[in-house]
Parts: structure tokens; sequence; C-alpha cells
């Protein structure tokens, strides 16, 4: 029963496969036809624009779609945007708006058989027109309240909130109207029914019901779209939708799997370079002293170096050491300095003996160019009330890396991760069906790879 | 829509019925399509199809007890004895008719369609008769043509 005409304005043919559709929507110059009384087609002068945002979906019309078994023709799809409102069970209250988007794509199969088919970012659902149980129908209305299901409906209420269609294409059986608004609620029924989630939508007509309908979808995850659809055709358009969704998650696992490893990697290979002990004995008239380290040879330079500096006190009693090394090159000149203190205190207090001690430091050290170095080592007594004290410092030197850096690279690729997540909404709502363009197709994940490489190798060579 | 002629053959659920008429309807910019199905029993039946689906409507014995004027959406009204809400209230006019359909180009019915516990009902005015329809919501798979 199919009929082919051409548009009166682009002359592009099309084809209208049912004789309920009296509305047609060129799928070239998306202009609105309508069926004459001598089933010619003409253009709606009445109509404003019916294409206003790009129908992003893996489906076009003509497309051949098979469903439980039955292939089926795609004759009509529909873009929409809403903001729906979910149920806070725990506070009673339906919580702030988000904002969706979904296309409704009809189907019809050669004997005229409807499928209406809804297509999101979560994935694909055949939607049926159901009759209600008792549970989801409300005893009464507030007439007119857009919120009139939600007040009583005594079924166990998801979401409500409400959508208008942004674009239409293809035949249909009503008028495209882009400024009709219909409200819904999301509602599962009470135990025992045979059904699922059932949505109610209504529209109004000046703030007064108009129509109500209810709805049961059956969902389709993204995943299964091949079960779904056996075109070929459709799937290779479907597949850098899928590819480039995945494409996102799979870059950021690997560039956080990347830094781990490399963490681990970098502390596991944490190497020695050098190690002295040193004793000291300071006393009145002799409260500092100094010492020079043997020598030492470094040569990776940019690398970070990790100088641990172990004091073994002499004794138990109150005192405070103060220990400054100076690094010393080849020419005797100071290229580094640093200076830390070790202590043991003790007293008294309400809850008896306390003591407090610090007898480790570590101090980091990066060269600017690669060399023998030694260490001057000066030990202050620094005691407020002890003049003699004697010890053991142990110095230790190790090539290291530094945690903050590790934790600077998954910052970046956390944010990373949420800008990837956001051109991934971007494209898949804009520009996936014509003009793929680079962020739709497999050169995405070429594309942050590349990056992500960059943004590592910043990160280890700063 | 369904590719059915009049005299042809149709099984609706395990029911075999014969094409009677057919129906081509407009209402507020929207068209459907209902066929009146016969078979040996005395009742009338509508096969009805929009583009959500399918609808079999089967003519009750019964006159409705209220006008489909006092049936206001989502108001909840009595109707032979039965609490039911209505869905919709609009006016049919018939773009379209052949074979025995009762009705004829340009007529209309003002329509109520009806839901309770489980059952879809429609009441139709038409001149001045007033019909009542008891629904039920078909899968694809329970027509075969």
């Amino acid at each position: 029963m199919s009929t082919t005409h051409n548009c009166p304005a682009c002359l592009a043919p099309f084809t209208v496969h049912s004789p309920l559709s009296h509305y047609y929507v060129c799928t070239k110059c998306k202009l609105l036809l309508h069926k004459t009384k001598k089933d010619d087609w003409e253009k709606d002068t009445t109509a404003k624009s019916v294409y206003t945002d790009k129908i992003a979906s893996a489906f076009w019309i003509g497309d051949t779609v098979k469903v439980k078994g039955v292939d089926y023709t795609l004759v009509s799809m529909a873009g929409y945007k809403g903001n729906y409102f979910e149920w806070d069970e725990d506070d009673g209250t339906y919580r702030g708006a988000d904002h969706y988007r979904f296309i409704e794509v009809r189907l019809q199969d050669d004997k005229g058989f409807f499928v209406s088919m809804i297509e999101d970012e979560e994935g694909f659902a055949i939607s049926q027109r159901v009759i209600p149980p008792r549970s989801c129908i409300p005893e009464e209305t507030s007439k007119g309240d857009v919120a009139f299901f939600e007040l009583k409906g005594n079924g166990s209420k998801l979401e409500q909130g409400n959508y208008k269609p942004t674009s239409f294409i293809g035949e249909f059986s009503y008028k495209p109207d882009i400024d009709e608004t219909t409200y819904y609620a999301d509602i599962l029924p009470n135990e025992g029914s045979k059904h699922g989630k059932l949505s109610v939508e209504w529209q109004l007509e000046n703030k007064i019901p108009h129509s109500v309908d209810f709805f049961e979808d059956i969902s389709y995850k993204f995943s299964n779209t091949a079960s779904l659809i056996q075109n070929e055709a459709i799937l290779a358009r479907a597949k850098p939708l899928i590819w480039a969704k995945h494409s996102v998650f799979l870059f950021w696992g690997l560039a956080m799997a990347f830094l781990i490893m490399a963490a681990i990697m970098k502390v596991a290979g944490e190497n020695f370079i050098f190690k002295e002990k040193f004793s000291y004995g300071l006393y009145d008239g002799f409260q500092k002293d100094s010492v020079v380290s043997d020598e030492i040879v470094l040569e990776d330079v940019g690398a970070m170096y990790e100088l641990l500096i172990e004091n073994a006190p002499g004794s138990s009693a109150d005192q405070s050491l103060d220990v400054s090394i100076d690094v010393i090159d080849a020419s005797n000149r100071i290229v580094n300095s640093f200076d830390t203190d070790f202590f043991i205190e003790s007293g008294y207090d309400d809850e008896g003996a306390w003591t407090e001690s610090e007898k480790e430091a570590k101090l980091m050290l990066r060269l600017n160019q690669a060399g023998t170095y030694r260490l001057l080592i000066t030990c202050t007594n620094i005691s407020a009330y002890n003049n003699s004290i004697s010890g053991d410092l142990k110095v230790t030197l190790n090539k290291t890396h530094v945690l903050r850096y590790y934790m600077f690279g998954f910052g970046i690729c956390a944010l990373l991760g949420f800008v990837c997540l956001q051109l991934e909404a971007w494209y898949m709502y804009k520009y996936f069906k014509k003009s793929v363009g680079f962020f739709a197709t497999e050169y995405a994940q070429v594309f942050w790879g590349i990056v992500g490489l960059i943004i590592i190798a910043i990160i280890f060579t700063v | 829509m369904l590719n059915l002629q009049i005299g042809s053959s149709i099984k609706v659920k395990t029911t075999l019925y014969k094409v009677a008429a057919y129906v081509l309807y407009c209402s507020e910019g929207e068209y459907w399509a209902e066929w009146r199905l016969a078979n040996d029993s005395q009742q009338g039946f509508w096969l009805a199809q929009d583009s959500n689906g399918l609808t079999l409507y089967e003519e009750l014995p019964e006159k409705p007890t209220i006008d489909v004027y006092e049936a206001k959406v989502a108001n909840l009204v009595k109707v032979n004895g039965m609490d039911v809400w209505p869905t919709a209230n609009y006016k049919a006019t018939v773009v379209e008719a052949r074979g025995d359909a009762g009705v004829r180009e340009n007529d209309f019915e003002e329509v109520v369609e009806l839901v309770n516990e489980g059952s879809r009902f429609a009441i139709v005015a038409h001149h001045i008769e007033l019909k009542l329809f008891k629904g039920e919501l078909l899968t694809n798979k329970q027509v075969k043509i």
C-alpha cells in the first residue's frame, strides 16, 4: 500500500507507507506537507517549523528493523526534550529538575501493523499502550493542576515530568506540533499487577486535562542493539556511537591503570644510592660539630632524591639537636641546603608521664646537573637544659618519586574523563546522525589516547 | 495501516471475523481507521487502529447511563453502575466510509473514552443514538490477517 511522491518544495522523492498518514516531513528540506483530498501532497502553510533540532539516532527513515522476529520499516521519527523530577521516597517529595531527550521511532510491517520504539541514551524500549491497573488511576483530580496525577495516584511514584517535541521527520497520522507539551508520571503499580513500570501521559487544553493515556515500556539495553537491529547498515551506523561511548571509559580506565602501574613501578624501583653513619658528641664548650660525607655520584638530572636522616640519641634525656646539611659539588660550592631538628622531651601532666620525640626526617633533593657531590653535615646542640648530648646520625640517599605528582595525574585524568563525558553527550544528541564529525568516530579514541599520552608525558617530565 | 479489504477474513485472538466496513476518522488533525467486523453473533465489533496500536471494541447491549457531555476527562464518573475514568473526549469526523458502516462521509460522532480496572470503554453519540462499547487493547500477535 506504499505510494511514492515528490516533495513539492525540494522535489526529493518520498514514500508513504500508510493510508493513515496525512502528514509528511520531508527528510531533505524538513518542510511539513499534508495530503489533499486528491491524494496529492502540498506544503502545509499553517505550520511552524517542525524540525528545530537534529534527530541523533542510529536509525533513519526507510530503515528495516527486525523486532521480535518481524521485519518493520521505519516510517517516522520524533525528537523530544523535557524535564523530569525523581521521587525521593525518604523525603516524600520530588527532587529538582533534570533534563533529558529521547526519540520516538515508529515502525510498520508489510501487513500494516505498527510498533513504537523509544530511543534514549540508555538504549531502546518498545512502547505499548496498556489498560492501567486500579492503583494507577487517580481517585479524582485537582482540575487543571499539572500535577493532578501526582496528587492522587496510589501506585509507587518513580518520577514525573514533561516533554515537548523538537523535531519530526517522516510520515504521521497526526499533525506534528512542536508546541504541544505532554505531562507524565512514571508509576510502579501495586503488588500483584502484571505490569512493570507504567507511564501515565496527559495533555492539557486551557489548563484542563484533555487526554490521558497509559503506556508500558519494555527496555532493550544498548549492548543488545545487535539483537534488536539485524540490518547491517544500521548496525554499521550505530557502531561508532557504541564504540565512542565505550571508548571514553576505555581511555579513562587505561589512563588510570597506566598511572597506577607507573606509580607501583616507581615505588618498587626506588633505588639505593648512598648510606653513611656519623657519630656526634657535643658538650660544654663544644656545642657544634661538622663532618663531610664520602663522595656521592649522581647522574640522573631532574630525578627526585630522598635524603633520609635518622637520629639515634645516646640517652633518653631531654635534648634538641639541629642538623644542617649542605650539598657540595666537586668545586666545593654549596648547591643546596637543608635544616632539620630532632628532639626528645618529657614531663608530667594530669594523665601522668609523657614523652615526645622526633628522630627521623626526610628531605627531597633535585639536581640541576650530574656530578660528584658530598654532604657537609653540621650538628648543633640546641637543648635548653642539656649541655652534653651524643648519638649516631644515619644518612641514606635514595632515588625516588613524589606521590603528589601522581595525585596531580589522577586529578588530570578525572578532569579529562569529565570533559570526555560532556563531549560524548554533546555529540550523541547533536552530531551522530549526519555530519558525524571527529568526536563521534573511532578516531576519537585515537585522539583521546594521544592527548592522554601527552598529559602523562608532561606529568613525568615536570 | 492494516491491509484489510471488505469481505476478507481476520482472526482476532481465537475468533474469526469477516470485514464488513471500513471508516477513516479524523479528530483535531489526527487520523485513525476502524473496521466493522462481523461474526455469527449479533453483536457489533469494531477494530480500531491508530498510531498507538490496535483496539477491539465490542458493542454492549445496554445503553450508557450518561451522555458524552457529562464525562469530563480525568473526572471519575459512574456509567451503568461502574466507576470509570474518562481519558479522552472528542468529536470524530468521518473522512471516508466503505461497506456497511452505518455512517457516511462528513458525519461526526461525539466520543468519550474511559478506563477502569483492567477495562477500556467508549461512549459514542451519533445523531440521537448513544452506544456503549467495551474495548480491549490488542497486541500485533493477537491479530492474524
